[in-house]
């Protein structure tokens, strides 16, 4: 592979070349000499199978098998044809549109067609062709400019990642210290609570409160019964006092009726004002202080009977403690002075807690179980914070990972600048947004939008050494299509001076292309950017 | 062959060549059946003494069983009935064991008058051996059904009938397809499998399925209708001196209806056929209004939008639907409380009822499988057991939009009380969302689970079903504008042993096996039946269903329902929209043959496409050309998938334009297609029609489905070329008048080419010998429409007469109160209204248009039953020689008008 500029320099020196070279390749043109030994002169076919004459080498008849006797007619299969092209590029065809009347657009030069035929357009052609590679030139360097800043920004990254990795690592170190020490805590006051809690129990008012509530339980059932029952009676009597028939005069009938509107109030059947009720069914019954309605029966009896036993025995507990006067050294901290009261209420909380699991003092029965709690919620909150670090730690590694990789933001980390840079491009019907390295979406003007897919890969047709590796965008598992795949997009991009969409294509169904232009992708004019041009 | 063969079979290997026993290759479907016997018929006894003429008799094996795709049966049973002076049924079963045969609680069977073959229009001539038979039209002596060439074949999952028929035979229907209208006769095979088919296919199965055709010849129109759900293969194919069609079903029995049709009147064979399949249900008037819908509406927002959208541009929007979006993950009988909370939703239908315009909901019939997810349709669901079941017992899992789901199960006792229920509660009028049609899809029924479909869950998983909402919700207070279901088996012999899976011959379903994405073949319904068997029922019994929830809930009323699966007599219960299109040109071409198909044969008139195309985006030229044909469509509704641009006519001015023009013609026909509508309920008369229904003996029209009849007088023939501004339309030897202009245009049996015709423009012409009824203008609701007086257009015929016809009444009623039925007739310079008048319709007849008239009429009297009304005011227009003559009379009485030349 030769640079640009030794190409050029290798086309221009030769002219007026002698006719058997005439289509050989400037490389290759050594290899057209006659074997001057013999008489007439001979030459060998490149591949070495035949000895011809020298005249032989185009003379319009193929001779070598491997078609090298031909090089600038169309007489051998499967061969190539060079045009010198001076004053732009080389170039080769195949031999067969060699004097087949037609213009080459490769041959600037006309030299595929007998003279007169095709104009020379080759300094016109350099001209545009050398243009055109100054501006890329210029692009590419204005480009490239941009892009160390990118990878500047990566190096910083780094630096600042790194550096926020010690810290994170040394926050872990902390908050793990903090865990364990409040888990050996927490189950050190939860031994203690459990069995202070089933010592409780034991409490006669605890007992006799389970009692009662028991007996509550029943006495609402039957009631509930009962009431049921008394609804049905009345529906009946109800009936009959509506349905008998006065006539008949069944005087067991009769009482009946006259007794239900008693108890309830009722005028008596046929007065004009039947379905009035004259006064209320019974004069206001006397309550005691305190008892319950009816209505208080039916709906504030089950608060009554559902309410937490354990927690009101709890409840009670504390508020006995709070009539006691508190041991000396349990308010030990009142009279201590402000400046050193810290310190003492750290050594008398490890006292007392040593203290009462020896069983030496009698601990705030209550704090114990609240303190259990506190406890376990302290370690809980505790653990929650290490995990949280933890996480963070992990996602500052990978993200340190992702800074220098090819699978993330480039070896040199050139992309790192561009992470959730979202580009825009609208195209009158939809607005198609790609924030890169994160996800596609095509936003339709009435604000609804389809998922064209998450950032997933490179192109990873070519090595991750090849620049064409950062030229593709790959962003997959987008809102499915009616009746096809998951819509996805691959965001094609070469070098500019700034980062932008193009435009937007659909060439299959749900799969989108967008063509766009990134300064990360102008590679320094030192490094050869497309390996694979040939002279 | 034998053992070997099905020992292949069962490993699913017979796709593979082998060699059999006779050295012949076996192939999936080419077995060789040109050896099968056929079979012998015996103790023929006529059943009834005379005058009946039908017979019962015994099919005997006549030889060695060929066992093509399975064993031959040894006995079967045959049973011939004249059941009247147009119908055979010829019906042929197992002896020996029970076969499956389509429900009578699915599909009701006819009466049967069980006359004598000689007072009936067809007979049918049997050979005794090997058994085949003729059926003949007497009149003619043309025999129209012929299998003496070809011995019947019966198997157990694998029967045959073949006909001979006259070469390049004019074969219609054995839908639902997408091919042309007349079908192609070569190497052609119409499967019939309910399918979800996205983008509607040419030339494979698609969602419904009626195995009925039309032939039509020189000498008359006849039909014959397979009474069978089962997968199945009709071939068509062309021999050199014959076309000959075959029935290749894999179950059921042999049940064919022969029905005689007409000499003359093709219209005949479809009247004929809704005897036996029912005729199609009344629907209301305002459902003939325009209906805008799409999937993706993202928000009630939106839709409201739509709504004010098209009351500022002007565009008649009678109905506004909602697709899936309105759901909660999908999931049926729910509103999503961010996106289309039911509070909105209220809103809008009591904006949209306000102003006499309706509103319609999609009901999918798959249910979310989320147990212990307080799904409370899921849960009453499971606790009225009504889930369709796998062998095993457990629920049949499939994937539908809400992710994994069970379907119900149209057979089970507790299936009506469950769906009125789901019905009542979700479509409530004081709490929910008070709907006034519904629209049922996915009832093929499909599946997105790819067969076997082993975990469901894992797919719905890998499919991201149900997929997140595209956008954010709207902020909650954003405010807007400013019977008997019981099928009992009959003991006997009990049911054969089936490979449901992999019968040995394979219908070609373009999904491959017949359990790809939709319940397997293997689910069985509580009554025991299998899906091999009722497959192809699903939707329709879904529609009958839906109908009566509809009905629990507004009983007085006509029902309003739109499905996508179809089987034969559906239209009985519900209209059909043709699924799920793509917005291309060829798909709105074939839309017509789609709807002729529905319209003029299967007896679902209420149809329509997709208009401006439901897949893909659209052009705008393509869209304003569909708005035109669309308001020809029966059934005329703006659909569009999600994540496309959008769609709704007031999108574009072209659109506009078009939407406008074409509807107010729409609208001025209303009264005419509503009155062909109430026709059709009645004897079964085609909606529309094609154009050799009109013209039977112009062999030219045989094959036209680019043209159509609108009721059966308005010839309508759209631009049908991308690009063009002109129309190749065929015009048979009749007279015509442009519907716009007015003027006559003589056809002479050739093709013309009419130019100039702009993307908003659609050529439609009234056919000589009609009375068309309009209204004078157009209205934005069809609730205006109704106070719009009437004018009546006489278009003469070469004869110089014409008939037509209008029917009114209150629009929505089951039962009517009062109806106004009046002929109208046009003879010798008289015009006269008879009939019925008793619906009071509050509006007047404007005037007569009488066309084609050389001069004007120099006096028109009016009287009525003989008392004279004076002189009317007539307007002769001499440009386009029509008169217009001013009655401005209320429409309650008989009318004469006598013109005086």
């Amino acid at each position: 592979m030769l640079p640009l500029p030794l190409l050029l320099t290798l086309a221009l020196p030769v002219r007026a070349e002698p006719p058997h070279v005439f289509g050989v390749r400037p490389a290759l043109a050594p290899l057209y000499t006659p074997i001057s030994s013999k008489t007439p002169p001979t030459w060998k076919c490149l591949d070495g199978s035949l000895e011809i004459p020298f005249s032989a080498v185009n003379d319009d008849y193929c001779d070598c098998p491997d078609g090298s006797d031909e090089p600038g007619t169309s007489a051998c299969p499967n061969t190539t044809f060079y045009c010198r092209n001076e004053g732009h590029l080389g170039a080769v065809i195949p031999s067969s549109r060699v004097r087949d009347g037609l213009c080459e657009l490769e041959c600037c030069d006309g030299s595929d067609e007998p003279e007169g035929l095709c104009l020379n357009k080759c300094e016109e052609t350099g001209r545009e062709y050398r243009e055109q590679v100054e501006a890329e030139r210029k692009l590419r360097k204005t480009g490239s400019k941009i892009r160390s800043t990118y990878i500047a920004h990566a190096q910083k990254e780094k630096k600042r990642l790194e550096k926020e990795l010690v810290s994170i690592e040394a926050e872990i170190a902390e908050r793990q210290a903090e865990v364990d020490k409040l888990k050996a805590h927490k189950e050190k006051t939860e031994s203690i609570s459990a069995a202070t809690m089933e010592l409780k129990k034991q409490s006669p008012l605890y007992f006799s409160l389970i009692t009662h509530s028991k007996a509550l339980k029943s006495f609402q059932r039957v009631h509930k019964k009962l009431k049921e029952r008394e609804r049905l009676l009345g529906d009946i009597l109800t009936g009959l006092r509506d349905g008998y028939n006065p006539n008949y005069q069944d005087m067991a009938v009769l009482e009946a009726v006259r007794g239900w509107e008693a108890a309830e109030g009722l005028p008596p059947k046929g007065s004009e004002d039947d379905d009035v009720v004259v006064n209320s069914p019974a004069e206001e019954e006397e309550l005691e202080e305190g008892a319950w309605t009816e209505g208080q029966l039916e709906w504030q009896l089950n608060d009554l009977i559902n309410q937490d036993y354990l927690d009101l025995l709890l409840q009670h507990e504390t508020y006995l403690e709070s009539l006691e006067k508190p041991s000396l050294l349990h308010d030990l901290s009142s009279y201590i002075p402000d400046s050193i009261r810290p310190q003492y209420e750290s050594v008398r909380d490890t006292l007392i807690s040593t203290l009462q699991s020896v069983g030496l003092i009698k601990g705030g029965s209550n704090e114990v179980t609240e303190e259990a709690n506190r406890a376990r919620i302290a370690f809980e909150d505790a653990e929650k914070r290490l995990r949280e670090s933890s996480e963070n730690k992990e996602d500052t590694e990978q993200e340190l990972g992702r800074l220098f990789s090819a699978e993330g933001f480039g070896k040199s980390g050139e992309w790192k600048k561009l992470q959730d840079v979202c580009l825009e491009k609208d195209t009158g019907e939809y607005i198609y947004e790609v924030c890169l390295f994160g996800s596609a979406k095509q936003k339709a003007k009435t604000g609804s939008h389809s998922n064209l897919g998450d950032f997933s890969h490179w192109n990873t047709q070519f090595s991750t050494d090849d620049p064409q590796y950062y030229s593709k965008q790959y962003y997959t598992g987008g809102t499915r299509c009616w009746n096809g795949p998951e819509r996805s997009l691959t965001l094609h991009l070469s070098c500019g001076t700034e980062n932008v969409l193009h435009s937007v294509s659909e060439p299959e169904k749900c799969e989108y292309h967008i063509v766009g232009q990134t300064p990360a992708l102008c590679l320094p004019l030192e490094i050869e950017e497309n390996p694979k041009v040939e002279l | 062959m034998g053992k070997f063969r099905k020992w292949l079979t069962r490993l699913g290997m017979v796709a593979f060549c082998f060699s059999d026993a006779k050295g012949s290759y076996i192939l999936p479907n080419l077995r060789d059946i040109s050896g099968c016997p056929g079979y012998t018929l015996t103790n023929v006894v006529h059943v009834h003494s005379p005058p009946s003429s039908a017979i019962i008799g015994d099919l005997i094996l006549a030889g060695d069983p060929c066992d093509a795709y399975g064993d031959d049966l040894k006995h079967l049973r045959l049973s011939v009935d004249y059941e009247d002076e147009t119908r055979i049924h010829l019906k042929i079963w197992d002896a020996s064991r029970q076969r499956y045969e389509v429900p009578e609680s699915v599909l009701p069977r006819p009466s049967n008058k069980d006359i004598q073959a000689s007072a009936s229009q067809i007979t049918l001539n049997y050979t005794a051996s090997p058994f085949t038979f003729q059926v003949v039209r007497r009149s003619t002596n043309e025999i129209l059904f012929d299998t003496s060439r070809h011995p019947l074949i019966f198997e157990p999952q694998y029967w045959r009938i073949k006909t001979d028929l006259p070469p390049n035979a004019n074969l219609y229907g054995l839908g639902e397809h997408t091919d042309s209208f007349r079908l192609p006769t070569y190497n052609h095979t119409r499967t019939l499998w309910s399918r979800d088919s996205p983008g509607v296919p040419p030339g494979t199965n698609l969602y419904g399925n009626h195995p009925i055709y039309f032939e039509h010849r020189k000498g008359g129109t006849h039909g014959v209708f397979l009474r069978n759900s089962n997968a199945m293969d009709v071939k068509l194919d062309d021999l050199y001196d014959r076309t000959t069609l075959e029935f290749n079903v894999i179950g059921g029995i042999i049940d064919l209806y022969f029905l005689a049709g007409s000499e003359s009147s093709p219209a005949e064979a479809a009247k004929q056929y809704s005897d036996i399949v029912g005729r199609p249900a009344e629907i209301p008037y305002w459902s003939l209004g325009f209906h805008q819908c799409r999937w993706g509406y993202s928000d009630f927002v939106e839709v409201a939008h739509v709504i004010s959208n098209y009351s500022s541009s002007g565009i008649p929007l009678e109905t506004m639907w909602i697709d899936i979006d309105y759901m909660t993950d999908f999931k049926i009988f729910t509103a999503d409380p961010e996106y289309f909370p039911t509070a909105r939703l209220r809103e809008i239908v009591d904006y949209l009822h306000l102003r006499n315009q309706h509103f319609v909901l999609m009901v999918d019939p798959a249910v979310g499988y989320l147990p212990g997810e307080n799904y409370q349709t899921f849960d009453r669901g499971v606790q009225d057991d009504i889930f369709l079941k796998n062998p095993n017992g457990s629920y049949h899992l499939s994937i539908v939009w809400p992710g994994v789901t069970v379907y119900p199960d149209w057979f089970h006792p507790n299936i009506t009380e469950f769906w009125n229920n789901e019905f009542k509660l979700f479509f409530d009028p004081a709490t929910g969302i008070d709907i006034d049609g519904v629209w049922i899809d996915m009832n093929e029924p499909a599946s997105f689970c790819l067969y076997p479909c082993l975990d469901p869950f894992e797919q719905a998983r890998e499919q991201d079903r149900p997929p997140p909402r595209p956008a954010s919700p709207p902020k909650p207070d954003t405010p807007i504008f400013q019977h008997d279901n019981t099928f009992t088996i009959q003991p006997r012999g009990g049911f054969e042993k089936r490979s449901l899976l992999a019968p040995d011959y394979v219908p070609k379903n373009y999904f491959g096996t017949l359990s790809e994405k939709t319940a397997h073949v293997t689910a069985v319904h509580h009554n025991g039946l299998k899906e091999y068997d009722t497959h192809n029922l699903y939707g329709t019994m879904m529609s009958a269903a839906t109908r009566r929830a509809m009905l629990a809930r507004r009983p007085k009323e006509r029902p309003f329902i739109i499905t996508r699966s179809t089987f034969a007599g559906a239209g009985s219960h519900v209209g059909k929209w043709l699924g799920d299109n793509l917005s291309t040109w060829a798909q709105y071409r074939f839309s017509i043959a789609g709807m002729l198909g529905m319209a003029s044969i299967y007896q679902i008139p209420m149809v329509g496409s997709d208009v401006c195309g439901f897949g893909g985006n659209v052009t705008v030229d393509l869209c304003a050309r569909w708005a035109t044909l669309g308001a020809f469509n029966p059934f005329f509704r703006n659909h569009n998938i999600e994540h496309t641009l959008g769609q709704e006519f007031y999108l574009w001015d072209l659109t506009t334009e078009a939407a406008k023009k074409a509807i107010d013609m729409r609208y001025r026909l209303l009264d005419y297609i509503y009155t062909a509508f109430h026709r059709a309920s009645v004897d079964g008369s085609p909606v529309l029609s094609p154009l050799w229904f009109k013209y039977p003996a112009d062999e030219k029209t045989w094959d036209i489905d680019l043209q159509f009849l609108y009721g059966d007088s308005i010839l309508v023939s759209p631009v049908t070329e991308e690009g063009s501004t002109s129309v190749d339309i065929y015009l048979p030897d009749d007279i015509f008048y442009d519907f716009l202009t007015l003027a006559p245009v003589r056809g002479h049996g050739t093709t013309i080419t009419l130019k100039d015709i702009s993307l908003v423009d659609i050529p439609v012409h009234i056919v000589g010998g009609s009375v068309i009824p309009l209204r004078v203008s157009g209205a934005m609701t069809t609730t205006a429409l109704r106070t719009k007086d009437f004018a009546l257009v006489v278009a003469p015929g070469l004869d110089g007469e014409a008939q037509g016809s209008l029917y009114i009444d209150d629009g929505t009623s089951l039962v009517q109160d009062a109806i106004s039925d009046i002929s109208i007739s046009y003879r010798l310079g008289k015009v006269s209204l008879t009939g019925s008048f008793a619906y009071s319709s509050g509006v007047k007849l404007a005037s007569v248009i009488v066309l084609g008239l050389e001069e004007a009429p120099l006096v028109v009297l009016a009287s009525s039953g003989g008392v004279s009304l004076g002189e009317l005011d007539v307007r002769f227009d001499e440009q386009n020689g029509y008169t217009v003559i001013t009655v401005d009379r209320p429409l309650d009485h008989h009318l004469d008008l006598v013109f005086e030349v």
